[in-house]
């Protein structure tokens, strides 16, 4: 009896080595391990943006948005939002979202009627606000530890500290190892250098109006100046559509001098406009350069 | 201004509280007085009773000056009253020379014995015999009282304890009788220790001080294992761990960590307690070592052996709460927090937010079951920052009810292209009819900019009804 049972153990551990092996030189054939981890993907439901991204937003990694004035928060916090329903669509766990008190201030607190608002469901929602930068890299990183939370967005405001590369080195080794996604979200005028495996440069667009000239889906032109497994320099327009909760590509405006290439030399007098679309063709020049 | 205290050598000068300043200074008149500091006093007796939670865990105070301990069941670990006694005497004239201390069988017995006695311990049964001497201000009773006692010829607690006790009643009040049955012993009250005695209390007495704080740390884990045990045994978890960590010099560490839900284990809870030491704004001072380490669980709930599904969500559940925990010990469980929706029609007051360890019944709901469902037809929409006081803003706008067609926020100017509104908010009118306490009436617009920033404004005030002139204020930030 004895002798059967380990024979038959036997026979299937030999069995499970042998398929094990198999499958190795199957993922060695295909060349590269990368896309392997691109099943996981979630796609941000626009066609050409999930081109760009292989297939969309890697979980278990570290991303990032940015920009450069605090007007344009609300944009940045939008995208955040937008990317952390996303995840949390798929992963049904709860979304963490680290601020540090001072940003109460300058963009207001998070509001949970607008949460409902905007699709997110405050339950599924911790916030956890910090008295100094210190505090918030460290409230980051252990929420970017745990893996049952499908994403910890860190608010980092520039004037209150920077978050460097050592700290982003930090939260990135913390999140493959966990396999829970980070986004940073940025208020700074020029992003220092980081690990994220994609950087947005995010901002306002003008939305859809509807009926009566009422503002419509929130907009965004969001442009993908990092990304560390595939072309990088494009730029979209954006819509969050809060019913369906989805990202949707806005469609062109009848106005005129809107498109974003344009935007820059039609409003010479908003300094923000023209330093972005410096900023968005310098880092295109470099890109290709 | 009157003499609040004085020196046993100003008391052999004359001097007595309740005398006045200047009749002080005639009589003494090198006399060095000092201003009393009640707040400094008062928390110099917090530090001391802390030190003497090392005896037991009922430590009351009594008045400014005295402290009651119930060592009921305690003396024995010490070697006896008298060794117990010694011991405080030992550890306290260094910071309190003119210390007093006595053992009797009731709280007042000792009080007043260490008051204006001389016995260090009262026996079982020798309360009245001890308390005969004493004079009638023992008893605590008010000044007049006492001199019309004295008057009588009752000056000391046997003088009364001897007469019959219907007629002392009935001239001075029954509160007289309460106070000399106490004393006497009669009649045993409990006192009102400063913390409820903790459900679970573990602790470790070293024979030297352990300088070492990590070993401290390591003697606080074996402590939460033991506990853990005690807890398991009883079905429950705590719900607040307190580590006390006393000083061989007097001095008491409290470090406390709170969880979200019933918690016992002892790895789990020492890694929240390393946070919080990590943490400290003053970290822990061995100083001289330490020479005694207590763990206590003041609020303890049931906590069943749970069994864990197979998809994993309960484990994922732990997690967060985990997390949860974690964040709160290093940051304050105030600052982790669940935003909620109130029942309130105005702005500010429709959201708040709760510590997310409070809310764990309905904290990460795994499915989205919320009764809050997102409704965009009926809910108008809401910003998704708003600003806790609104903030005022220039404004062009149409009377008397149209919208902004230009604002300056923040010294910029903003151009509105797109508008929705007006949503009218009424004030809470059934609070008050003073505008100047419920606010009034406010016309909210949704607006967006040519840049594509979209807006919450709204204007304060009907035009031409509540005021001449409305304000406007940007209240929140759509993305």
């Amino acid at each position: 009896m004895t002798y059967n049972t380990n024979t038959a153990l036997h026979h299937l551990r030999y069995q499970l080595k042998a398929l094990e092996q198999r499958w190795q030189q199957e993922c060695r054939t295909c060349g590269d391990t990368v896309d392997d981890r691109y099943a996981d993907a979630i796609p941000l439901g626009i066609e050409k943006v999930d081109q760009a991204l292989k297939g969309g937003l890697l979980p278990g990694a570290l991303h990032e948005a940015w920009t450069a004035s605090t007007v344009e928060m609300p944009a940045l916090s939008g995208f955040g939002g937008a990317i952390a329903q996303l995840l949390h669509t798929r992963l049904k766990q709860p979304i963490i979202w680290v601020r540090q008190s001072k940003a109460e201030t300058e963009a207001g607190l998070l509001y949970a009627p607008g949460l409902i608002s905007f699709g997110l469901d405050p339950d599924q929602l911790i916030t956890v606000r910090t008295k100094t930068f210190a505090e918030l890299l460290a409230a980051g990183l252990e929420a970017a530890r745990c893996n049952a939370v499908a994403a910890a967005v860190i608010e980092a405001w520039d004037n209150q500290g920077t978050l460097d590369l050592t700290a982003a080195r930090r939260l990135s080794l913390a999140v493959e190892k966990s396999g829970a996604t980070a986004i940073i979200l940025r208020v700074c005028p020029t992003p220092p250098p980081s690990s994220a495996i994609t950087r947005w440069h995010i901002a306002s667009a003008p939305s859809q109006s509807l009926a009566a000239n009422a503002p419509g889906y929130p907009a965004f032109d969001i442009t993908l100046q990092r990304n560390r497994n595939g072309h990088a320099g494009q730029c979209w327009r954006v819509e969050w559509n809060h019913d369906d909760k989805c990202l949707q590509q806005a469609k062109p405006l009848s106005r005129s001098g809107i498109s974003v290439s344009e935007r820059g030399s039609s409003e010479a007098g908003d300094r923000h406009a023209v330093q972005r679309h410096h900023q968005f063709y310098g880092q295109r020049a470099r890109m290709s350069g | 201004m009157r003499l609040a205290a004085v020196s046993a050598e100003a008391a052999a000068l004359g001097l007595s509280p309740g005398l006045t300043l200047a009749d002080a200074h005639v009589r003494v008149p090198q006399l060095h007085a000092i201003d009393m500091d009640r707040n400094a006093d008062r928390a110099w007796l917090e530090q001391i009773a802390d030190f003497c939670d090392r005896y037991t865990p009922l430590v009351a105070i009594e008045s400014d000056d005295t402290l009651i301990l119930d060592i009921t069941g305690c003396a024995h670990l010490f070697g006896g009253e008298q060794a117990m006694r010694n011991d405080v005497m030992a550890r306290l004239t260094s910071v309190a020379p003119h210390l007093r201390a006595c053992i009797a069988g009731t709280p007042q017995s000792a009080s007043a014995q260490a008051r204006y006695g001389t016995i260090d311990i009262i026996a079982p049964g020798e309360n009245s015999r001890a308390a005969s001497p004493l004079p009638v201000s023992a008893l605590g009773i008010d000044k007049e009282i006492v001199i019309a006692l004295c008057r009588a010829g009752l000056k000391t607690v046997g003088d009364l304890a001897l007469r019959p006790r219907g007629p002392l009643a009935a001239r001075f009040g029954p509160d007289i009788l309460d106070r000399l049955a106490r004393i006497l012993g009669e009649e045993d009250i409990a006192i009102t220790p400063r913390r409820a005695p903790p459900p679970c209390s573990v602790e470790r007495r070293f024979a030297e001080p352990i300088g070492n704080t990590d070993d401290v740390l390591g003697i606080l884990g074996h402590l939460l294992g033991e506990a853990a045990k005690t807890l398991e045994r009883r079905g429950s978890g705590g719900r607040i761990f307190i580590a006390s960590f006393f000083r061989v010099d007097g001095h008491v560490a409290r470090i406390q960590v709170e969880t979200a839900r019933p918690a016992r284990d002892a790895d789990a809870m020492m890694r929240l307690f390393q946070e919080r030491i990590d943490a400290l704004s003053h970290p822990l001072d061995a100083g001289f070592g330490y020479d005694l380490v207590r763990l206590s669980v003041p609020v303890i709930e049931p906590l069943k052996p749970a069994q864990r599904s197979l998809d994993g969500q309960t484990v994922q559940q732990d997690q967060v709460i985990a997390l949860i925990d974690r964040l709160g010990a290093r940051l304050g469980q105030a600052s982790v927090q669940r935003l909620m929706v109130c029942d309130s029609h105005i702005p500010e007051r429709a959201a708040c937010a709760i510590p997310a360890a409070l809310a764990p019944q309905t904290i990460p709901k795994l499915k989205s079951e919320s009764v809050f469902q997102p409704v965009p037809d009926r809910l108008p929409p809401r910003p998704l920052h708003l600003f806790a006081q609104p903030q005022p803003v220039e404004t062009l706008a149409e009377v008397p009810d149209g919208p902004p067609v230009r604002f300056r926020w923040r010294k910029v100017l903003h151009e509105v292209v797109k508008a929705e509104g007006p949503e009218r908010i009424a004030p809470e009118w059934w609070q008050s009819l003073d505008p100047d306490e419920t606010g009034r009436t406010r016309d909210y617009f949704r607006v967006e900019d040519r840049h594509g920033h979209r807006f919450w404004l709204f204007r304060e005030g009907l035009y031409g009804q509540e005021t001449r002139d409305p304000r406007w204020f940007l209240h929140g930030l759509f993305p």
